[in-house]
């Protein structure tokens, strides 16, 4: 049984919503690469829920918010060295390094579907340059989210926290 | 090892399970763009290169836009001469079109 309960609400349920339907999303893309009505359907909706983050970072509650936890660079490099100290600084929203990992996120993305979409656009189809930029941008999101669960992971363990079941709850310890 | 400890890590494997089978899957089987119709069976055969096809498919009216190779054949991207998108797919060797796929 644990000692400490998690009596704080701090992600939204649309936030949450937001965050792993986005996961589904990216995921069905990777997968059916090949696929193009899925594939480009996952595409289509991702872009949609790029578009309500968009919005929610500046209308939504208080951790939603982009104010919240995007800061400038020094701040990020400072939390990533106070993670090597054992004491790092503790966030209830997202941490600085956190917040840069969804900005690029978000920008990823972003150039990723709509790259897509205009690759089947007349103008656009068969181009080659937007097809290789589709292409990196996909691959570089991969790539974030890669480096995005071992940051989680890592954070969690140096906060005694779960942050995964935090984005499922929406509840962290206060 | 604490019960929190537990969840995380369990939690962790999960997603990065997940991660991998996304990473390493391969694309799901579908029927092949040209059911095998590409398939080459005499080793003597001269292959026709990307610039020949694309210049045989402008001379049939398709603007062509990009040249690859896709199971065996040789694909066009470009447009029709209705001008809608398409790809095309091409034998490598007798320069028959197999397959046209239009894209809407």
């Amino acid at each position: 049984m644990t000692t400490r309960s998690d009596d704080v609400r701090v992600w939204d349920p649309l936030v949450r919503l937001f965050h792993w339907t986005l996961v589904a999303a990216m995921a069905t893309a990777f997968i059916a690469e090949d696929s193009m009505n899925i594939h480009e359907t996952a595409g289509y909706v991702a872009l949609g829920l790029i578009g309500f983050r968009l919005v929610w970072g500046v209308v939504g509650p208080r951790h939603a918010r982009f104010s919240d936890f995007v800061t400038r660079p020094r701040t990020v490099v400072e939390y990533v060295r106070s993670l090597f100290t054992g004491h790092p600084k503790r966030y209830v929203g997202h941490n600085p390094a956190g917040g840069l990992m969804i900005v690029l996120l978000l920008i990823g993305v972003l150039v990723a579907g709509g790259t897509g979409a205009l690759m089947v656009t007349d103008r656009f189809w068969g181009v080659e340059w937007i097809e290789e930029v589709h292409e990196g941008a996909a691959n570089a999101v991969l790539g974030l989210v890669i480096v995005h669960v071992a940051g989680v992971v890592v954070s969690s363990l140096l906060h005694g926290e779960n942050l995964i079941r935090a984005m499922v709850t929406g509840r962290k310890k206060a | 090892m604490t019960l929190r400890t537990k969840t995380l890590l369990s939690s962790a494997a999960g997603l990065a399970l997940g991660l991998a089978m996304m990473a390493a899957a391969p694309a799901p089987a579908a029927a092949s763009d040209d059911d095998g119709r590409c398939r080459v069976t005499d080793p003597n055969a001269t292959w026709l290169t990307k610039e020949e096809v694309a210049a045989r498919l402008k001379d049939q009216g398709f603007d062509v836009r990009r040249m690859d190779t896709e199971d065996g054949c040789l694909e066009m991207k470009g447009m029709n001469k209705d001008g809608k998108r398409v790809e095309v797919y091409v034998h490598p060797v007798s320069g028959e079109i197999v397959n046209i796929k239009r894209d809407d």
